[in-house]
């Protein structure tokens, strides 16, 4: 199937046209035409539906030029979406933040930056001070600074073991709160996350 | 070949210069042998603790000037066979030995020593880079008490971060009765921010002020808890595998109480 170009599929809804992007465009029009030429009453006045069985996806311009080819050989044929995400991906990018693990426990008077998320698989001791442009996540307990969304984005969250107070100081985006003794909510999971609500930090605990 | 041990606190006043003195002391009394050095120079105070203050002539800032040879500046404790002190100058600042001198006195030291001992000054500046320079160990010197804990948490990630591995803990000044009200943290508490390996708990005792301001190690008192805690670590340092001191509070009996009561205590 994956060394095809193209291979077509018939159902109830009318026609599978299912490309292998991976091919080159000229690879798969040729094959497209090969497919036509082969069987022309088949395709006449058929709904051709365009997908993708790859991990490749078109590009907008090329899912163009495929439904002008055969909008061009049919008369009254009808070529509805390649699918949809294909078409979204071309407009907004799904962007992969570069994600940084950090080794054992962070302490006092020690500074992290990192432009993406930060794992930290240890402590944030108290004096520490951690900066991330995503998010962090700290497998252990919060004492020191932790400042996630740095660059402003206020979608960025902060998940640990436990913030500690008094000493834990969280920072979303431009917000700043200080960690609260809470005795109401159990926090039995051993999972907090600061996130914002409502433009304030919000801490809930997993129980 | 010796072992380099530098103890070290980032806080002043929380018992170094004691747990040199008496860690070196205690080692020389199973048997090694050992050379102190004060590398708070400037502020130099190992010699008081260990009575030896009077016996100085040379110095280490005199070593690393060619003044002298380092052998002739050792000054040998007479009560501690094996135990020996290379004090610090008194009348310079930290910025006269340089950590390069610092690894060279230490490598020379090691040849003939089996535990070289390194009593560092407080704060993270020039003396303490000093101090640490040649260590293969360190002993971090704390209290139960929220300042110290942060400064050792800084010197641990300091320690950490010049690829030294072992470093041990050591926690001064404990307090159970304190523990027990919820008023003090609790070795537990401090291992937990810590995290590294604890080699020693030394409970608070008078014994500590009375054998320093006499120049005697403690570990030589046999009825002072702290020295037993003391003996302790340095079988530790030593590899042997120690239980630590119960430091619970005993609860009073009837009886006991009793009897404090017609004492009018």
């Amino acid at each position: 199937m994956a060394t095809e170009a193209l291979s077509v599929k018939g159902d109830k809804q009318g026609i599978k046209l299912i490309i292998n992007a991976t091919f080159s465009l000229t690879e798969i029009l040729n094959e497209l035409k090969a497919k036509l030429l082969q069987n022309p009453a088949f395709f006449e006045g058929a709904a051709i539906k365009l997908e993708s069985n790859t991990l490749e996806l078109l590009s907008k311009e090329e899912y163009d030029i495929i439904t002008e080819y055969l909008q061009q050989s049919f008369q009254d044929i009808s070529v509805s979406d390649y699918r949809q995400y294909a078409v979204v991906d071309s407009e907004e990018k799904e962007e992969v933040v570069p994600t940084k693990f950090m080794m054992g426990t962070i302490r006092s008077g020690q500074h992290l930056k990192y432009p993406g998320n930060l794992i930290i698989l240890g402590d944030v001791n108290g004096g520490a001070q951690i900066e991330a442009d995503g998010n962090i996540c700290v497998m252990g307990v919060v004492r020191g600074t932790v400042h996630a969304g740095f660059a402003g984005d206020d979608r960025a969250f902060i998940s640990c073991k436990r913030f500690e107070a008094p000493q834990a100081q969280i920072r979303i985006a431009s917000l700043i709160v200080r960690a609260e003794q809470d005795d109401k909510t159990e926090n039995t999971a051993g999972l907090e996350i600061a996130h914002i609500e409502n433009e304030t930090i919000v801490v809930f605990s997993k129980e | 070949m010796g072992r380099i041990i530098t103890i070290t606190s980032g806080k002043g006043g929380v018992g170094k210069t004691t747990a040199t003195a008496n860690i070196g002391a205690g080692l020389a009394l199973m048997g090694k042998s050992v050379v102190l050095i004060d590398a708070d120079i400037g502020l130099r105070n190992l010699d008081v603790v260990l009575g030896l203050e009077n016996r100085i002539v040379f110095d280490i800032v005199d070593c690393v000037e060619g003044n002298c040879k380092l052998r002739s500046a050792l000054i040998r404790d007479k009560r501690y066979e094996g135990l020996f002190l290379l004090p610090a100058a008194q009348t310079r600042e930290k910025d006269a030995v340089t950590p390069e001198q610092m690894i060279q006195i230490c490598t020379e030291l090691k040849e003939s020593f089996d535990y070289v001992l390194i009593d560092c000054p407080a704060g993270i500046e020039q003396g303490f880079k000093n101090a640490l320079a040649g260590a293969d160990a360190v002993l971090i010197v704390t209290t139960p008490e929220v300042s110290a804990v942060r400064d050792a948490d800084r010197v641990i990630g300091l320690v950490e971060s010049r690829g030294i591995e072992d470093v041990g803990l050591i926690i001064n000044r404990v307090r159970p009765e304190l523990i027990e009200q919820g008023d003090m943290l609790s070795v537990e508490d401090v291992c937990d921010i810590l995290a590294i390996k604890l080699v020693g708990v030394i409970p608070n005792d008078d014994y500590i002020v009375i054998s320093t301001n006499r120049g005697e190690p403690v570990v030589s008192i046999k009825e002072s808890i702290a020295g037993q805690a003391l003996g302790n670590i340095t079988k530790r340092i030593l590899g042997e595998e120690i239980p630590f001191l119960n430091l619970k509070v005993k609860p009073k009996g009837f009886f006991a109480s009793l009897r404090e009561l017609f004492s009018g205590k």
